[in-house]
C-alpha cells in the first residue's frame, strides 16, 4: 500500500524521538555520540564569577557505575576574581534532575557509603573528596554520586546549591552551543 | 731549632736496636696526626660550619681515619716476621712453595680478611646515613598565605642545598580524604591535626601545614616521620610573617624528621618541657612570644653540630646551618620576589 511507507517513516521518527532525552532532542549535527555540556554560573557581584560545567557522553554514562551502586559526574569549578568559594559536602547539594523526577547527588561517599569509600585507596580518596575551596583561576573537579536506580539516561539538567553563597545554579545544556 | 731536636730524636731512637720494629708504627702514627690535621683543616674551610677540636676528634671524619690507621697497624703486624728464610719463588715453583710455607701464607691470609672485614665495619658504623625526600601537604592556609608564595619558599630551600628535597602537594587537606575510620579516630585524638597527618603520610616522610588549632602544642607537633606545623598562632610570632615562621619550622621539622627516620632518632631531650632556653634547634620554647628570639636567632648548638655531624655528615650540617640563619630568605632576590610576586612582606 502506497501510504504505509510515509506513516512508518513518522511513526519510527516520533519514537526515536521520544525515546531521546530532551537535552540532547536538538541534535542537527553530525556527531550524534559526541559528549554535552551542562553549564551554569554563579555571578557573585563585582567582576567575581564561577562558571560551573559537567561533561557528560551518553553511553559512557549509561554503561559506567561505581561499584555498581552510583553513577557519577564530574562538575568544574572555574572562578574568577579574588575571593575563594567556599564549599561544603554538608551544607551543599548537587540534584540531578530527569523529565519526571529529581535525585538527590551524593557530595560525601565517606558518609553516606562508608564501606565503599574505606575500599578505596588513599590517592582516589584523595582525587574524590569534596573539595573545601575553590581558588580563583584554580579550575577544580568536583566528584558527585548519584544511586543507580532509575538513572538509565542523561539527565535534563543539574541543580547546584552552594550553601556558602545561599544560591542554586541551574547546569543546562545549552542546545544554541551545540547545533552546527 | 725545630728540625735540629728531630735529628737528636730520630738519631738516638735509630741507635736503639729495637726501633727496626717499633720504625712502621711511629710512621703510621705521623701519617695518622697529618691526616687528621688535613681533615680537621678541611672541614674548618667548608663555608658556615666550624666544628671545635673535640667535636672533629668525636666526629666520623676523625673516626674513619682511626680505623683506617689502626687497619694498616694489624696489617703490619700481620705480615711482621714469620717469613722463612730463602729465595724468592719462582713462577714454576708456586705449588712447592706453597707446600713450604702453607701455615704462614694461611696465617696472613685469615688476618687479611680478619683486618679487612673490621676496617669494613668501622669505616660503615662511622658513615653518615642518607636523608629521605619530605612531603609538604598544604592542608590549609591563613588567607594572607598564598600556596604559590609557600611553594616558592619551599623551592628556594631546595635550590640551597642537594641533601634532600621538599615536595608540595597544594591539595588542600579535608577529613573526607580519609577512611571513615580514620577521621573517627582522629575527631577522638588528643592531636587531632597530627593524626591527620600520619594518616595522609602513609608511613612516608611528611610535612603538613594547617591554619587550624593543633591539639597539644601552639606551632608544631612531630611524631617519627610526621610533622605539623600550625599557623594558628600567628600573633605570637608577629611582626615576623608566616613565610619566616614556616621558613624556620620547615628547617626544624625536616631535620627532626631525617633524625627520627634516617639517623636514629632525636635526642632524647628533644623538646623536653623546661623553664630556660638557649635558643638551640630542639628546645621546648617556654614562652610562646619566645618562638621570635628563636627564629630571628636560630642556630645549631655545639652539641647539634656533632650529632648532625657524624649522622648525616659535614655537607648536611653546613646546609642546615646555612639554612637556619635564613640569610637567604632576607637576600634581596628572594624578598624581592616575595615581595613583587606573592604580595609577601617579611617582617625583619
Amino acid at each position: 500500500m502506497p501510504w504505509r511507507r510515509p506513516v512508518c517513516l513518522v511513526v519510527s521518527t516520533s519514537l526515536l524521538a521520544l525515546s531521546t532525552p530532551r537535552a540532547v532532542r536538538s541534535e542537527i549535527g553530525g556527531a550524534a555520540g559526541r559528549p554535552i555540556t551542562y553549564t551554569g554560573e554563579v555571578d557573585r557581584g563585582a567582576d567575581e564569577t564561577c562558571r560551573l560545567s559537567i561533561g557528560l557522553e551518553r553511553v559512557a554514562f549509561v554503561l559506567t557505575s561505581l561499584a555498581n551502586r552510583y553513577r557519577f559526574v564530574r562538575v568544574l569549578i572555574e572562578c574568577r576574581g579574588r575571593t575563594p568559594l567556599v564549599l561544603s559536602s554538608t551544607d551543599d547539594r548537587l540534584d540531578l534532575v530527569l523529565e519526571e523526577r529529581t535525585v538527590p547527588g551524593v557530595l560525601s561517599l565517606q558518609r553516606a557509603d562508608a564501606e565503599l569509600w574505606d575500599g578505596l585507596d588513599a590517592t582516589m580518596r584523595q582525587t574524590l573528596a569534596y573539595p573545601p575551596s575553590v581558588r580563583p583561576g584554580e579550575p577544580v573537579y568536583v566528584f558527585a554520586y548519584f544511586p543507580k536506580p532509575g538513572v538509565d539516561d542523561l539527565p535534563r539538567s543539574f541543580s547546584y546549591t552552594i550553601a556558602s553563597l545561599g544560591v542554586t545554579v541551574r547546569l543546562e545544556h545549552r542546545v544554541a552551543a551545540a547545533r552546527g | 731549632m725545630l728540625s735540629k731536636a728531630w735529628d737528636l730524636v730520630f738519631g738516638y731512637l735509630k741507635a736503639r736496636p729495637w726501633w727496626g720494629a717499633v720504625e712502621p708504627f711511629v710512621l703510621l702514627a705521623f701519617g695518622w696526626v697529618a691526616a687528621q690535621v688535613t681533615a680537621f683543616q678541611w672541614l674548618a674551610a667548608s663555608a658556615a660550619f666550624r666544628p671545635s677540636v673535640a667535636l672533629f676528634l668525636d666526629s666520623y671524619v676523625s673516626k674513619r681515619i682511626t680505623v683506617a690507621a689502626l687497619g694498616l697497624a694489624a696489617l703490619g703486624l700481620v705480615f711482621k716476621g714469620g717469613e722463612a728464610a730463602g729465595r724468592e719463588p719462582a713462577a714454576s715453583r708456586v705449588r712447592a712453595y706453597w707446600q713450604a710455607h702453607r701455615p704462614l701464607l694461611l696465617r696472613r691470609l685469615v688476618g687479611v680478611l680478619l683486618v679487612g672485614a673490621a676496617v669494613t665495619v668501622g669505616i660503615r658504623v662511622n658513615t653518615p646515613n642518607r636523608v629521605s625526600h619530605v612531603t609538604v601537604r598544604l592542608m590549609s592556609l591563613p588567607g594572607d598565605v598564598t600556596p604559590e608564595g609557600v611553594a616558592y619558599l619551599v623551592y628556594e630551600l631546595n635550590r640551597r642545598q642537594r641533601h634532600w628535597h621538599l615536595e608540595v602537594d597544594f591539595r588542600p587537606f579535608t577529613e573526607e580524604m580519609l577512611t571513615s575510620g580514620e577521621a573517627e579516630r582522629c575527631r577522638g585524638d588528643e592531636r587531632p591535626r597530627l593524626c591527620q597527618a600520619e594518616a595522609l603520610a602513609a608511613g612516608e616522610p611528611f610535612i603538613g601545614i594547617t591554619a587550624e588549632a593543633l591539639g597539644g602544642a601552639y606551632f608544631g607537633e612531630h611524631r617519627r616521620g610526621v610533622s605539623v606545623v600550625s599557623t594558628f598562632d600567628r600573633a605570637a610570632y608577629a611582626p615576623l610573617s608566616t613565610y619566616e615562621y614556616l621558613a624556620y619550622s620547615l628547617v626544624l621539622q625536616s631535620v627532626s624528621i631525617h633524625l627520627d627516620v634516617d639517623g636514629g632518632g632525636l635526642p632524647e631531650d628533644a623538646f623536653a618541657e623546661g623553664r630556660r632556653s638557649r635558643g638551640g634547634l630542639f628546645e621546648f620554647v617556654p614562652e610562646k612570644t619566645a618562638l621570635k628570639a628563636a627564629i630571628l636567632a636560630a642556630r645549631l648548638s655545639p652539641e647539634e653540630e656533632g650529632l648532625l655531624l657524624n649522622r648525616f655528615g659535614s655537607d648536611y650540617v653546613t646546609t642546615c646551618a646555612e639554612l637556619l640563619t635564613m640569610e637567604w630568605l632576607y637576600s634581596p632576590r628572594v624578598r624581592g620576589n616575595l615581595e613583587r610576586v606573592f604580595g609577601a612582606t617579611l617582617g625583619r
